[in-house]
């Protein structure tokens, strides 16, 4: 059991977290606004495709830039589409995730994106952080990332104090709990709905374009997110929709992932790769399940708001 | 959405009863028509010639005996899964999860037909049949159980439990159901007494397609002909007065959700009968959410999901073959995305339009 308290393990964890995490923290504005978005496996898509594409031979923040840029404007567009035009959250999403998997595909075939494409993640590969990483184990674990990861180490408590302690973020909040509440109280639902979706589809895309540019070293598979973006929806509700839990949460995913790098030390045998893996979706279960009728959902997530309806 | 599955299932009963009574025709036509320009720019920007595109897409899909036989055969499963998930959401029930149960249905299936046997090829295909609708609708009944027990949406833990269906394929193909020597990620092959026979000869068309129609006209018996259809339909319509007509809601979660799921475990049998001949990684491949996307398209009418089945079945037949012009098979993705995504613009119109601004 030794080889779980090593650096090395929790570093991993860090590492395999981190893509499910920045999109997590997206989900949760989208889902505190009262928003569902299924969609977000096809932004992690489109973002991984864009920040492959859009590098080509330029320094790789430009690709990492690029795909948020693509991604915020698909997540407005998206945004427009579920919240003012009432599109039902579901449907469009599953038609989202197929266009986007279909496009990404095509689009890679088309310009003739290789596997041999790898480049170092360059600047966004790991990057120690002088003085903190000399903390003793937290150091080795937090801050020898990727500077994407540190980018969500400062977005999280951003997004928590706005959502918590500004009126802003209150009335974003109103908006999810009662729609129609928030509406006859002056605010406008809709805007506060379409911008927090376009946040979660921007930051959706900085997740997917730290898979393929930082994780993979700069090579887009076809549909590579393989589900990392429900997991990231799983996050958010195994957090309970609070900001401040979306670490652990991820954290304990990424756990999972990286056991099955060192099942072998940790529990005397190899335990077979698919088994672990599915555990944080059977943990998800298990924890929403448990929550159940009393978990601290948005009231009205996944509802559209129709004035004159309640 | 998530918190009170009554008002859950008042809201998808707005959805559903929108859809089924308003121009849903309309919205999958124009979708369908936005869907063939784009893959026709597509062709364009290629530069490949849209007539020569054309007729081989035809040929692959419909204008040969082959390609009908292509079409149908990619139907087939599609068909199954949509038929589940309109079973559900008739009955107010979000079964999101049609690609698990489709994947657990494949499992029973590969037990029974590579592993039990050889037997008289009737009773080994009925039992493989049987045996995998009761791996899906259980799969299912996990889903609905912890909503029923718990109070967990159904939306969201069968969306989970799909990809656990999915890691245990990979994890059967890998270890305990591995072929014998085999490198490859996949089970034996099934015994010959349970493949399904060829029903157009000269054509990979096979009887699957016909039980998929049986299992339309079966939807439909089930939802206007009995009696638990009626309660299933009035569950799904208004639940509050279907409890107080005496049904009891918790029954009929479980009931719709054991039978769409043994309706997707079906589907994966005839998969694994009919095309496969054993279990695979990566066996469904997104599959069930194309399912769902078809339950939709289809009004939530067993006879429109045929039609609707039919036609992503002809448009990937068509584009399979439209990769010997170098046309990449992901544009008949993107073909099937539009529609639906049409479609769900369409029912947000219509949400619009009834409750006023």
């Amino acid at each position: 059991m030794d080889e779980l308290l090593t650096v090395f393990f929790w570093a991993s964890a860090v590492r395999l977290a981190a893509p499910m995490f920045i999109a997590a923290i997206g989900e949760t504005v989208v889902q505190r606004a009262g928003m569902f978005n299924v969609g977000i496996e096809g932004m992690m898509l489109i973002g991984a495709f864009v920040g492959v594409a859009a590098r080509s031979g330029g320094a790789t923040y430009t690709g990492v830039i690029t795909a948020a840029v693509v991604t915020g404007v698909v997540g407005l567009l998206y945004g427009i589409v579920i919240a003012v035009l009432r599109a039902d959250q579901i449907v469009a999403g599953v038609g989202l995730n197929i266009i986007a998997i279909g496009s990404t595909s095509l689009l890679r075939r088309l310009w003739g994106l290789s596997a041999e494409g790898a480049v170092p993640a360059g600047i966004l590969g790991e990057q120690p952080v002088p003085v903190l990483v000399d903390i003793p184990f937290l150091g080795g674990v937090l801050f020898r990332q990727s500077p994407l990861v540190y980018l969500a180490y400062v977005v999280l408590p951003m997004v928590a104090f706005f959502l918590l302690r500004t009126r802003s973020g209150l009335l974003l909040r109103s908006v999810g709990e009662s729609a129609v509440a928030a509406d006859s109280a002056g605010v406008s639902v809709l805007s506060k709905r379409v911008w927090a979706v376009t946040f979660g589809g921007v930051m959706a895309g900085l997740a997917g374009a730290y898979l393929s540019v930082v994780a993979t070293s700069g090579v887009f598979i076809d549909n590579m997110t393989l589900g990392r973006g429900f997991l990231a929806i799983a996050i958010t509700i195994l957090a309970g929709w609070r900001p401040g839990w979306v670490a652990a949460a991820a954290l304990f995913f990424g756990a999972a992932e990286a056991l099955q790098f060192s099942s072998q030390a940790v529990f005397g045998a190899s335990v077979p790769a698919p088994l672990l893996l599915m555990l944080p979706f059977v943990a998800t279960i298990v924890a929403w399940s448990a929550v159940g009728r009393a978990g601290r959902i948005p009231g009205d997530l996944g509802r559209p708001f129709v004035r004159g309806e309640s | 959405m998530l918190r009170d599955p009554r008002r859950e299932r008042k809201r998808l009963v707005g959805l559903a009863s929108a859809l089924v009574r308003t121009p849903t025709l309309f919205y999958v036509t124009v979708g369908f028509a936005l869907s063939f320009a784009v893959g026709s720019l597509i062709i364009l920007a290629i530069g490949v010639g849209p007539v020569d595109a054309l007729r081989v897409a035809l040929r692959g899909s419909i204008t040969s005996l082959d390609g009908v036989g292509n079409s149908l055969v990619f139907a087939t499963p599609r068909l199954l899964v949509a038929l589940g998930a309109a079973v559900a959401i008739r009955s107010g029930v979000f079964n999101l999860g049609g690609e698990g149960q489709l994947l657990m249905g494949a499992i029973g299936a590969t037990l029974v037909a590579a592993y039990l046997g050889p037997m008289p090829a009737p009773v080994h295909i009925l039992l493989v049949m049987l045996v995998a609708a009761v791996f899906g609708g259980s799969w299912a009944m996990i889903a609905a159980g912890l909503q029923v027990w718990r109070g967990a949406n159904v939306l969201i833990t069968s969306l989970l439990l799909s990809f656990v269906a999915a890691f245990f394929v990979q994890y059967l193909v890998q270890g305990p159901l591995q072929q014998p020597g085999s490198v490859f990620s996949q089970s034996s092959r099934i015994h010959d007494t349970a493949e399904l026979p060829i029903i157009l000869p000269g054509t990979r068309l096979h009887l699957g397609f016909l039980i998929g129609v049986l299992a339309v006209v079966a939807v439909y018996l089930l939802l206007h002909r009995t009696p638990l259809g009626v309660e299933l339909r009035a569950a799904g319509f208004n639940p509050r007065a279907a409890s107080y007509a005496g049904m009891s809601p918790s029954k009929l979660v479980l009931a719709s959700m054991f039978i769409s799921g043994a309706i997707g475990g079906l589907g994966g049998a005839l998969e694994v009968m009919g095309v496969q001949f054993r279990l695979l990684q990566g066996f469904a491949g997104g599959v069930g959410f194309e399912g769902i996307a078809i339950a939709f398209l289809g009004a939530l009418q067993p006879f429109p999901i045929l039609l609707v089945s039919i036609m992503f079945g002809m448009l990937q037949a068509g584009v399979i073959q439209l990769q010997r012009l170098d046309i990449p098979g992901s544009m008949a993705l993107i073909m099937e995305g539009l529609p639906i995504l049409v479609l769900a613009i369409g029912g947000g119109i219509v949400l619009m339009r009834r409750g006023g601004r």
